[in-house]
């Protein structure tokens, strides 16, 4: 009896089985509609001395909260400064500290969070213990005690944020390896021979990273948020560099009359994570493929 | 006679629940399930040899012992005149494969064919590196299927392929012995067929030794030589494959050969007659295990457990009473056809076919 | 002849998979009589579980029923009805897999009660009673115990027992089982097969039972019909079925089970190539590109079953079997 005509039915019709294959692995176009929107604001981080008018820093005071104009867009702020500018050198900080806020955790997380769910045992014991720990205290104020321990400034905001997220992706990690463990072609791994840290990366991991990559885009609006936060209650980026949540809470006492000062960068920041939002849906509902 | 290739001694594999710190501490020992218990085996090289038993019985976990997937607690394996251990150097561990039960995740899902092939051919250094893709082939070629499957992620593939993959795998250290553990329960009929006879055929071509662990009854008459039955980690009967069906001598068998669904043999819905089921692990049965259940239980079943003995060396019971005399026509109507299956066709050659 | 206890004719099930429409049961035309036992046989593919689903209505959102399930239970009364009225009221059904089809959150014997509640007006001691009654009916020993347990402290087998129980509590004429006991132990699924065939005979309820395992459909049906990609392709009594296949899926899948007396020496035949997808099923006969004996206007046959003497078959060469056609 002949096997090898598997693939194919009789009548040769193997193309029908690769087209129902090849239309799975597609990413779903919101994910394309996300990294549009999200390209535009690396497009800016990147372009920022060319698309800002002004330099940022440069105050003139004479000039102090005028209304937008063809001079400038977005008015001035309360020094004098050109607001548009501003908002456009802004996308140079919170870009990278929100991403870098986001994946520093991650890669903490995942690999503690990994070598707890494969190995068991002390290893196990000790991470997860350690992240009790670690959750216990209400995030935002571990954040805010970390930063003023360490002082103001990028690092230790990311330091900040790496020590209080990084649990959450152990634990996310640590569930999907506990299930992947168990399964046939793991063991299959095993009784061949491989080496542990080779089943570990190469055979559990990218089967087991699904989850954490749909969280990760929210991560990063969350992690731009806190950002923000921070900055609101003044122990973010120190000024006067410009932050979208620094902007924020500085147009805050001018809401009434000058409201463009606080919105603007409010909605940038919605923006921001409306594109990192349907990049996480869109790879969440392609690992459900 | 030649030494056997795998000689188990006593083997015995209990897992712990609950930690052992804790349970000293409480100053009770802490609970335990023995999966396999006390188990001892002898295989021929080049054997072929089915493993039947209902859930709990412990073959699965005596064949993840054999492939060092678990550890053994207590006894030994013997392979090939030296002992095998839960710490085996890769040229070892290579010597005995297994070809899982469940297609869907026997194979990693974000890996294609060809590249789970490579890794085991690369790893192990089984070819030389400009050799492998070619070897890649070979082996896929060898479980008859295209080379164009290479590329193929395992989503791509049908049940019946994926099972083939999976043994293409196993094939690929060129192991001695091969374990099945239940490789074709979750197939179709018909692509269970094909199936069963690629390994029969590899095990005829390559010489490997096949250990077929299944419950199906008829597919492990069809496939192996002889045939082992355990329950509740223990063998119960160990004998030629053709003495089991036709001359059954322990009572679990003869209620296992009862309770088969077979076509064409009588068979009445509830002849087994057995009542109950296995017990649970914590409360093992004194004596015999299976005396609870025995249709045929004795006063000396309850107190006394039988050993696994028999008249010559390849027949072996675990009963008081397997050996008693008995009228050899017993447990004929076991394998009594009462039906014609299927056509009967004397002549193929009368047969049409078509263009195909 | 009396009124068949149920008729499908034409049944179509319509889904809809991404953006197309596929038919995985395409005019299935079937009848069983009271007391009766039709196994239906089918490989992965088939439509079987569908069909059982498509007459209680079970099917996933978005799916499109056709044709009509008549179901008459008293003489002489003949209705033309929906799925809807016929599920709890005298039609019930057992699933496969016994750990996922019991509602975890519920005692057993709440589980079996909820079926007697909701049939008649009984009050809560009586359902009780009742309930202890049924687990009693169905071989679970020790039943008032075993009422209060939860479903995860029960064995496979009593879980299926439970299952039976609870499908009994509506007093059914017919007990749709899909699958039933495929993942069980061979001497559990001995004892429910029995547990079947006895209630069958006390309460004189029919049956459908779909399997993809001949053996167990040979052991407790009457009638069997065989399922190829949605459709029948041959029915008749189990015997005749079996002896004298008159269908080349049928022969080729009696070929490729061994049994207890096969001959070892001889390889199993398979079959080649494997069923086709719903999205893409082939014109004519959908097995003419696995039949050894496909001749030229197979690939444009219609579907038809040709009955005789109560056994038919779809198959417009069936003399290739080389049996007396009955």
């Amino acid at each position: 009896m002949s096997l090898a005509d598997d693939l194919t039915t009789q009548s040769g019709e193997s193309s029908t089985e690769h087209t129902f294959a090849t239309e799975r692995t597609r990413l779903p176009k919101r994910v394309w509609v996300g990294v549009a929107i999200v390209g535009v604001y690396v497009l800016v981080a990147v372009f920022a001395p060319v698309l800002a008018p002004y330099d940022p820093l440069a105050q003139h005071l004479l000039d102090a909260l005028a209304n937008p104009s063809s001079a400038h867009w977005l008015g001035t702020d309360e020094l004098g400064r050109d607001v548009f500018s501003r908002l456009i050198f802004a996308f140079r900080v919170d870009l990278p500290v929100g991403v870098l806020g986001a994946v520093l955790p991650a890669i903490v997380g995942t690999a503690l969070g990994a070598i707890a769910g494969y190995f068991g045992g002390w290893a196990d014991a000790l991470v997860m213990r350690t992240a009790d720990v670690f959750q216990a205290f209400p995030t935002y104020i571990l954040i805010i005690a970390l930063v003023f321990a360490l002082g103001q400034g990028v690092v230790s905001i990311l330091v900040a944020f790496t020590l209080v997220a990084w649990v959450a992706y152990a634990r996310l990690i640590r569930g999907e390896i506990l299930r992947i463990r168990g399964l046939d072609y793991v063991q299959a791994a095993r009784a061949a021979g491989l080496p542990s840290r080779r089943i570990l990366g190469l055979h559990v991991l990218p089967n087991g990273i699904g989850q954490t990559l749909v969280y990760l885009p929210s991560d990063i609006v969350l992690a731009t948020l806190g950002l923000a936060a921070l900055s609101f209650l003044g122990l973010g980026i120190p000024l006067p560099t410009p932050e979208w949540g620094a902007m924020i809470a500085a147009g805050q006492p001018f809401i009434r009359d000058q409201w463009w000062l606080s919105t603007v960068p409010g909605l940038v920041v919605v923006g921001f994570g409306l594109g990192l939002s349907l990049i996480g849906e869109g790879v969440e509902e392609w690992t459900q493929r | 006679m030649t030494a056997p290739l795998l000689q188990l001694d006593g083997l015995t594999v209990a897992f712990r629940s609950g930690s052992r710190a804790l349970a000293r501490l409480r100053g009770r020992p802490a609970s335990s399930l023995t999966a396999v218990d006390a188990v001892s085996l002898e295989v021929e090289r080049g054997a072929s040899l089915g493993i039947v038993g209902e859930s709990g019985c412990g073959k699965s976990t005596l064949a993840k012992a054999l492939v060092g997937l678990v550890p053994v607690t207590s006894g030994t394996i013997t392979f090939d005149g030296r002992p095998l251990t839960g710490r085996r150097d890769r040229a070892t561990q290579r010597r005995v494969q297994m070809v899982f039960q469940d297609p869907s995740s026997a194979l990693n899902p974000s890996r294609t064919v060809g590249q789970t092939l490579t890794e085991l051919l690369k790893v192990h250094r089984m070819v030389p590196a400009d050799t492998i893709q070619a070897r890649a082939r070979e082996l896929l070629e060898l479980v008859e299927l295209p080379a164009s499957l290479l590329n193929a992620y395992p989503r791509r593939l049908s049940g019946g392929q994926r099972q083939r993959v999976g043994i293409a795998r196993a094939l690929a250290l060129n192991p001695e012995v091969l374990i099945a553990d239940e490789s074709v329960a979750a197939l179709d009929v018909s692509v269970q067929a094909s199936v069963l006879n690629l390994m029969a055929r590899l095990r005829e071509e390559l010489g490997i030794t096949l250990l077929f662990i299944s419950h199906d009854l008829a597919v492990v008459r069809h496939i192996s030589e002889r045939t082992v039955v355990m329950y509740l980690g223990r063998i119960v009967e160990d004998r030629p494959t053709r003495d089991i069906f036709t001359d059954p001598r322990h009572p679990y068998t003869v209620a296992l050969l009862r309770a088969a669904p077979r076509l064409g043999t009588k068979k009445d819905p509830g002849s087994a007659a057995l009542p109950g089921e296995p017990p649970a692990f914590g409360e093992l049965p004194s004596g015999c295990r299976f005396h609870p259940r025995c249709p045929q239980v004795r006063d000396i079943c309850r107190t006394a457990g039988p050993d696994l003995i028999g008249p010559t060396y390849s027949q072996k019971a675990a009963c008081h009473f397997a050996w008693t005399a008995r009228d050899p026509a017993t447990y004929a109507d076991l394998s009594q056809p009462v039906l014609e299956i299927g056509l009967q066709r004397t002549d193929a050659a009368t047969i049409e076919e078509g263009p195909s | 002849m009396s009124a068949p206890l149920l008729e499908v004719s034409d049944l179509k099930v319509h889904l809809t998979i991404g953006e197309r429409q596929v038919t995985p049961v395409d005019g299935l035309t079937l009848s069983i009589e009271k007391g009766g036992a039709l196994g239906i046989v089918g490989e992965s593919g088939s439509g079987k579980s569908l069909t059982l689903r498509a007459i209680l209505g079970l099917l996933p959102p978005g799916s499109v029923v056709d044709g009509t399930i008549t179901f008459s239970p008293q003489p002489g009364t003949t209705n033309e009805v929906s799925a809807d009225q016929v599920r709890g009221n005298g039609v019930a059904m057992i699933f496969q897999e016994p750990m996922t089809a019991l509602n975890p959150t519920m005692r057993v014997g709440d589980l079996v009660a909820e079926g007697a509640r909701n049939h008649g007006a009984l009050d809560r001691k009586a359902c009780r009673a009742r309930a202890i009654d049924l687990l009693r009916s169905v071989g679970i020993p020790s039943p008032h115990e075993r009422s209060r347990m939860w479903p995860h402290e029960l064995s496979g087998g009593l879980r299926q027992r439970v299952m039976i129980a609870a499908a009994l509590s509506t007093s059914p004429a017919l007990l749709l089982c899909d699958e039933p006991t495929t993942a069980l132990d061979v001497t559990v699924q001995d004892q429910i097969l029995g547990l079947l065939a006895q209630l069958r005979a006390d309460l004189g309820m029919a049956l459908i039972l779909v399997t993809h395992d001949l053996a167990v459909v040979a052991e407790v049906c009457d009638r069997i019909a065989v399922m190829y990609a949605g459709r029948i392709v041959e029915i008749g009594t189990t015997e005749d079925v079996l002896t004298s296949p008159q269908h080349p899926y049928t022969a080729a899948l009696l070929a490729s089970a061994p049994t207890f007396n096969s001959d070892v020496a001889q390889p199993l035949e398979g079959i080649g190539g494997h069923p086709p997808d719903p999205r893409a099923f082939p014109p004519g006969c959908r097995f003419a590109p696995r039949c050894r004996f496909a001749q030229d206007d197979c690939r444009t046959a219609v579907h038809e079953l040709i009955t005789v003497e109560g056994h038919g078959t779809a198959c417009i060469h069936p003399e290739v079997l080389k049996v007396p056609v009955l």
